[in-house]
């Protein structure tokens, strides 16, 4: 019974979703700076508009995505350039900006597909469609490879031309079976990662955080017999929660190995020539956390009802916090100042960005007319939503305090710091019952403990 | 014959300055005709050259808007309130004077502790040098609404293109150390 209620569902879904996928779709070669991508899903042609699977995004075009399955959201962050983005909605959002697109992306067999050229062109990339080939071009480097405006001599002999590449899924006829070094296989054992090759293999390799991964390129290689022909994934343990891999590039011939991690590492990548092997070792590594108390010196900060200054309160909590955080042995705290000195805003923010900073939390005591009181939690990135979220939870509930939510604005320290970033107002300097509290040692110590633990639980510690 | 659409997207400037500014457009107050007194009462030390024509030293009344913080300090609430003044330049510290104060007890007077030594307008850009008491130092909630209320203020005048903001005679990153704001700020 259950069964024939769920392959009803299926036939629904099948039957809702089909009908925009089929009509007008063609598998488009997609070259990136020149060179021909074949990612695990192929770009198509759909309503007449070129839709690249989202990792695209992030792993080839080097943009920050997310993915919010309740809303079924993806948003995309490069430089200063944000953009959301709804699953069969034609309406995106950039800067904050409604701006309508030609086409909505769409979830396809667990696969969001995105339109290419709304996304590239927002982020400032270049993208071509050249017609006779039927084929996109996208260009990241100023003055990069621009695509041939004419198909070089009859079209046949280039593999891109003609949709004559190899597709999963595709009912292409094979290419002739390629010659040269292939990767015969990819292990992931406790936290290492070999990489066999059938000749010497040299390796150039990235981190990209959030969610956290290291990508390793093996050019002039192509996958073995025993990987599948053209992607695959393996599973790991510890720190690995698996490894991807893929034909990332078909000519010249290059494979892409990309290594899923469980929490931040650092790594060594070792090249053995005679061993035809590529090493990788992780080591679990500390999150840099920043602590920042507001204020300093000559700006006081508020003052309270009692003519108490909020920069010794931020000073003393931020202090506490960092004694917390030092028995941590997963973070590696950093205060932006650890004594009564004065910082620019931009001066707090330059310190967290150079840092490399995975979390920034800003403390301050607030101040208006005397009956408000609460706490409030301010971010305004959108990779800083879920930080505020956790560290409201933790620091209203260690404070007692009345809830004042969690607010979006704009305030310098977590506007301009590349990180997941919010600023804690912990309560009213200017009310009575929340200053009494707040420059009491046992309320102090409750909110640093409250702190740590919101740090601990984004960074899914213990 | 296929071909890819190409999406036009204007991607706003990145200097967003404020949110509550966002969206609220200035207007150049419609009931501004400014009435000269009769009466020869000298407006208070402007401090400004005081010209000796008898038409630049008469009295002008206006009406204008004036801004404070609403009971729970989370947005502007907007009161309409008169002022009195002889030149530009007492203008706009006649219309600065009636942010210090509240009409309503329940409001916020985000700018009492601010003293204002001078407002001159150049060329559309007005420079207002002004001096803020540890005591009138907000939250940064309270901060984001001081620095609104003070845009709002100055450019609902519509000859006021630009606003820089000097904190005892220095451009200075930030009013209360939360927000900042450039040099000058431009209307939007
Ligand atoms: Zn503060």
């Amino acid at each position: 019974m259950k069964k024939v209620v769920s392959s009803l569902l299926a036939l629904c879904l099948f039957l809702i979703i089909i009908p925009t996928v089929t009509h007008a779709e063609e598998k488009i070669p997609l070259y990136l700076d020149g060179k021909l991508l074949v990612p695990e899903v192929a770009p198509r042609l759909i309503n007449e508009n070129t839709m690249v699977p989202i990792r695209i995004i992030s792993e080839n075009l080097g943009a920050e995505v997310k993915w919010n399955q309740q809303e079924l959201k993806v948003s995309i962050d490069k430089n200063n350039t944000h953009i959301d983005l709804w699953i069969n909605k034609r309406n995106a959002q950039v800067g904050g900006k409604t701006v309508a697109m030609d086409a909505a992306p769409v979830l396809i067999a667990g696969n969001t597909l995105v339109p290419i050229r709304f996304v590239a062109e927002t982020l400032g990339i270049k993208v071509d469609w050249d017609n006779d080939k039927r084929a996109v071009y996208v260009t990241t480097k100023p003055g990069g490879i621009t695509p041939p405006t004419t198909p070089p001599s009859g079209g046949g002999t280039n593999p891109g031309a003609g949709g004559g590449i190899q597709l999963p899924g595709g009912s292409q006829t094979p290419p002739p079976t390629p010659s040269g070094p292939v990767i015969q296989s990819i292990k992931a054992t406790g936290d290492e990662i070999v990489i066999q090759g059938s000749a010497a293999l040299t390796a150039s390799h990235f981190y990209l955080s959030s969610p956290e991964r290291i990508v390793v390129d093996l050019p002039n290689n192509r996958l073995g017999q025993a990987l599948n022909p053209k992607l695959g994934e393996v599973n790991g343990s510890g720190a690995i929660a698996k490894v991807r891999y893929s034909l990332y590039s078909d000519n010249p011939a290059s494979v892409r190995v990309v290594i899923d991690l469980n929490s931040k590492v650092s790594y060594t990548v070792t090249e053995n020539k005679t061993a035809n092997q590529v090493i990788i070792k992780l080591k679990q590594t500390r999150y840099n956390v920043m602590i920042d108390a507001g204020h300093g010196d000559h700006d006081s900060g508020a003052v309270s009802l009692t003519g108490k200054y909020e920069k010794d309160f931020n000073l003393a909590m931020a202090l506490k916090v960092k004694a917390l955080l030092d028995k941590e042995p997963l973070i590696n705290p950093i205060l932006s100042r650890a004594d009564d000195t004065f910082l620019e805003l931009d001066e707090r923010v330059a310190k967290a960005n150079n840092a490399g900073v995975d979390v920034f939390v800003s403390i301050h005591g607030n101040k208006y007319t005397p009956n408000v009181t609460g706490t409030e939690t301010y971010y305004w990135k959108e990779d800083s939503i879920q930080l505020a979220n956790i560290m409201h939870r933790f620091v209203t509930q260690a404070a007692g305090l009345p809830d004042r939510k969690v607010r979006q604005n704009n305030f310098r320290v977590i506007t301009k710091t590349n990180m997941p970033a919010v600023l804690l107002e912990i309560g009213y300097l200017s009310n009575s019952g929340d200053e009494a509290k707040m420059y009491s040692p046992a309320f102090q110590d409750r909110v640093a403990q409250g702190i740590v633990d919101g740090i601990k639980s984004f960074l899914k510690i213990q | 014959m296929r071909k890819l659409s190409i999406v036009l997207v204007t991607v706003s400037a990145a200097a967003v300055l404020s949110l509550t500014a966002c969206g609220q457009k200035e207007q150049p107050i419609g009931q501004a005709s400014p009435v000269t007194s009769p009466s020869g009462n000298q407006a208070n030390g402007s401090g400004g050259a005081v010209s000796p024509s008898p038409t630049a030293n008469a009295q002008k009344t206006m009406q204008i808007k004036s801004y404070y913080g609403d009971e729970s300090g989370e947005k502007l609430v907007e009161k309409a309130s008169e002022i009195k003044y002889t030149t530009d330049s007492s203008k706009y510290l006649a219309a600065l004077a009636t942010l210090k104060s509240s009409p309503d007890p329940k409001l916020g007077a985000l700018l009492s502790g601010f003293t204002f030594t001078s407002a001159k307008i150049d060329e559309g850009n007005l420079v207002v040098d002004l001096k803020i008491d540890p005591s009138g130092r907000w939250g940064a909630q309270g901060e984001l609404l001081t620095l609104d209320a003070l845009k709002k203020t100055l450019f609902q005048f519509s000859e006021v293109k630009t606003l820089d903001i000097l904190l005892e005679g220095k451009q200075e990153e930030s009013l209360m150390g939360h927000v900042s704001f450039p040099h000058p700020i431009k209307r939007n």
